[in-house]
């Protein structure tokens, strides 16, 4: 029984260990900062999911698998708060390759925003605030 | 929007749930349930709250409707599996994805459930949140991998609707539900209020707030 959970345990850190290079390769293949976030939030997070789930089923100590569940929840928290902030500061720093994007409303809301703002004659603090009028 | 909320002035006071969740985390820590961990978890939560406020969002009761709950929980593991694989499978072929960024106006009205959408919108299949509009609970989304035609854009488009429904079934109060335009209840049939049972909740919402049928104080 034991040795089964062993041999389980290592096959789930493989598989873990697995999703974790892709996620490595795409950092490098895809072209778009959009498409390397989504993949150091998903294939990233099933990994270190499953390499923990792997590593509790060798270890077999209460103890460890407590914290290991610890890391599975923030990595789970902490995932989509990293991503949202790069995208956020990305797509405002205009990195984005529009050659990719097949469809940007956000790009047509912000620029409602503006002509909102410059009609308003607020064209001042256009570039450095946050106003966006309600989408309609 | 009804019932949006807004951000509570700067307030020491914790909510227990987060001191709860805090000493459980230090307990998780220790990896050994004693008192001895649980009273040094307690202290630091308290001191950790005290010293380190966050806004207070409303006070609401804790809806929990366990069946809801399970499923969001499946539903949501299920999804982290094939979000991991879709993109495995794009990296490894070299495909180049179709990548989109559409606009999502989710329904319920409260912070709390704008910003848990955002969180599993994250981690589900083809989707990250790139930025949110709290007073309109307007969610920015960047599709992965989008297929073909407008239709394609509706699906992605539901997929967030559909995560946010599943989240407020399962924690949401009758009274969010409603807010949002779902029957209360914690099936997914329960389907959408009618335009009538809609007017009816608006009309008790202000009526509760001391304000007549058009917003105006009474």
């Amino acid at each position: 029984m034991i040795e089964w959970l062993q041999v389980i345990g290592v096959a789930f850190i493989a598989l873990g260990a697995f999703l974790i290079v892709v996620t490595a390769i795409g950092m490098r293949r895809l072209h778009s900062l959009f498409a390397r976030m989504h993949a150091s939030t998903k294939p990233q997070v099933l990994g270190v999911i499953v390499m923990c789930g792997g590593l509790a089923c060798v270890m077999q100590d209460s103890r460890v698998s407590y914290t290991l569940l610890l890391v599975v929840i923030m990595q789970l928290v902490v995932a989509p708060i990293s991503a949202h902030m790069l995208g956020r500061a990305v797509y405002r720093l205009k990195q984005l390759d529009p050659e990719v994007i097949v469809l940007d409303e956000y790009a047509e809301d912000l620029a409602r925003a503006v002509q909102h703002l410059n009609e308003a004659g607020e064209s001042e603090s256009v570039a450095s605030g946050d106003p966006m009028p309600p989408p309609t | 929007m009804m019932a949006r909320t807004t951000r509570t002035p700067w307030d020491r006071s914790a909510s227990p749930l987060s001191i709860l969740l805090l000493t459980a985390m230090w307990v998780l820590l220790w990896g050994d349930l004693s008192w001895g961990n649980v009273i040094a978890g307690l202290v630091l939560a308290l001191l950790i709250t005290w010293l380190l406020p966050v806004p207070r969002g409303p006070r609401r009761r804790l809806t929990i409707r366990p069946i809801a709950l399970v499923r969001l929980a499946v539903l949501f593991i299920y999804d982290i599996f094939v979000a991991a694989f879709q993109i495995v499978r794009v990296i490894l072929t070299r495909r180049t994805p179709r990548e989109a960024i559409i606009r999502v106006q989710t329904r319920a009205h409260s912070d709390g459930f704008l910003a848990a959408t955002a969180g599993f919108t994250a981690l589900v299949p083809g989707s990250i949140v790139i930025d949110a509009h709290r007073l309109t609970g307007t969610l920015y989304v960047h599709v992965f991998d989008v297929g073909e035609g407008q239709e394609a854009l509706d699906e992605a488009h539901q997929r967030v609707i559909v995560q946010e429904e599943r989240i407020l079934r399962a924690l949401g109060s009758a009274e969010e539900l409603k807010d949002a335009g779902y029957r209360p209840g914690g099936s997914m049939k329960a389907g959408r209020l009618t335009e009538a049972e809609m007017a009816a909740h608006r009309a008790s919402v202000l009526a509760k707030r001391g304000l007549s049928d058009d917003g105006r104080p009474a």
